[in-house]
């Protein structure tokens, strides 16, 4: 598993080198982020195993565009998860979702920071 | 060109639209399924990049919606989704998407396999160019009603059939059935370089007036002769040119413009001379009724290795059922009735 929670080189190259642009993709995948992992802790809470698994794909779809390849990879196993018709250990996939959320909210936040410091 | 990004995750959705400018193709983004057949609908849109997991209409319901429904021309289709492996990429395939790429895009990727659609939908403009040309061409001949889709419906017919028989089977493949499909519309292209006063003329023609009127073959040749010097990779061109010369050449070398005979007709010459006689018989024209199939039928087997290459005299035989069944279906009185018949079906 990367050790960044975002692999900046790949969404830049995604970005087509833009820096700008990739900046503002950021924002609005952040922005949207707390929201998506509170919809994915209720599905998990409701132990709706066909519901974790949709919105664990769409969060999937957003993690690997922007490269958060860490978040994904949880989304990823959660979503296997959910097809297999049950969710195991329900607590400490919480944990984790969350967990990596703040880290990727954090790394974000710093990256922006610093950008904004240099600018 | 334009391009529909459709995909209900509004990032993923933005940085596909992105990357696609970049390319500079114009795009336009739908977040779910029903709002991309909507637009699809307009006919605005021949490439379409969609996600597959959506609510309401998902990324394969949406394929087939728009391979059912979606009639103004072809739309390409990829499908850019996390769902990966090998039983995934079948279905969406199956369900109608032309191309599948496994998200996260690599843009340099993507720009390749948009490529490939636009050379996809490119071969279709080719189609429609061709039919249109025949068209502009039949049009000064309006008496000929719905000749040309009649025509290469024969053409295709007896094709296949031969492509069936060992003898054949070397050089008629499904290929070689799909271009006599596709040029066999251009035989009288020639007709354009005919005057009105001979082209038109309701009565029987003088034999200078003939004379004149054979020089369709020989004005269609050329033409195309040259366009198949300029484009030596473009088959189809080679094979209409041999068409607009020989199909009115004769097996016993009787015919025109050349005289030529037997194997040295090429053989897409030779199928058209019976499609297009067979058509000309079954047609009502000014100075004659419509024969019935089974007298258009008699001609043809009396001209079986005179007029006709008895091998596709044989072969007509063989398909005579289906040949029936295409003048009943195609009637000139269809001809303007505006139900897309015009259009290539292949």
């Amino acid at each position: 598993m990367p050790d960044s929670a975002i692999q900046f080189d790949q969404l830049l190259q995604r970005c087509m080198g833009n820096v700008d642009f990739a900046d503002r993709l950021l924002t609005k995948f952040i922005s949207r982020l707390p929201g998506d992992v509170d919809e994915l802790k209720s599905s998990i809470q409701q132990g709706s195993p066909d519901e974790v698994a949709r919105v664990a794909h769409r969060i999937k779809g957003a993690c690997a565009s922007v490269a958060a390849d860490r978040m994904k990879d949880v989304a990823e196993e959660l979503e296997a998860e959910g097809r297999g018709g049950q969710i195991d250990e329900p607590m400490d996939w919480m944990d984790r979702i969350e967990s990596e959320a703040d880290r990727l909210l954090t790394t974000v936040n710093q990256y922006q920071l610093e950008r904004s410091n240099s600018n | 060109m334009r391009v529909l990004v459709v995909d209900d995750d509004e990032v993923s959705a933005e940085l596909l639209k992105h990357a696609l400018e970049q390319f500079g193709y114009d795009v336009t983004i739908a977040f779910d399924g029903c709002e991309a057949f909507r637009l699809v609908r307009t006919g605005e849109f021949r490439m379409v990049v969609t996600d597959w997991e959506m609510p309401e209409m998902n990324g394969l319901e949406l394929c087939r919606h728009i391979r059912e429904k979606a009639a103004s021309g072809y739309v390409y289709i990829i499908l850019l989704t996390s769902n990966s492996g090998t039983q995934n990429i079948v279905q969406g395939l199956e369900a109608g998407a032309d191309d599948y790429i496994v998200k996260p895009f690599e843009p340099e990727e993507l720009s390749l396999r948009l490529r490939v659609g636009q050379r996809v939908l490119t071969l279709e403009s080719r189609d429609l160019i061709i039919f249109s040309l025949a068209k502009l061409a039949d049009s000064r001949d309006p008496q000929t009603g719905a000749h040309l889709e009649r025509m290469r419906e024969y053409c295709r017919i007896l094709a296949k059939h031969l492509a069936t028989l060992p003898r054949f089977s070397e050089v008629v493949d499904g290929d070689y059935v799909q271009l006599i499909y596709l040029t066999s519309p251009l035989h009288d292209i020639g007709k354009v370089g005919i005057p009105d006063q001979v082209l038109l003329k309701p009565g029987k023609l003088t034999t200078e007036e003939f004379e004149i009127m054979k020089q369709h073959t020989v004005i269609g040749g050329e033409t195309l002769d040259a366009a198949a010097a300029a484009h030596p990779e473009a088959r189809f061109l080679k094979m209409a040119r041999d068409i607009a010369w020989t199909h009115h050449e004769r097996f016993d070398g009787s015919g025109y413009p050349k005289g030529i005979q037997g194997y040295d007709i090429p053989l897409s010459g030779r199928i058209v001379a019976v499609a297009d006689v067979y058509d000309a018989l079954t047609s009502s024209r000014v100075y004659k009724p419509a024969y019935s199939h089974e007298t258009a039928k008699d001609i043809i087997l009396e001209g079986r290795g005179t007029h006709f290459d008895p091998e596709i005299v044989d072969a007509f035989l063989a398909t005579e059922a289906q040949f029936v069944e295409v003048a009943e279906q195609l009637d000139s009185s269809d001809l303007f009735s505006g139900d897309g018949s015009l259009l290539p079906s292949s």
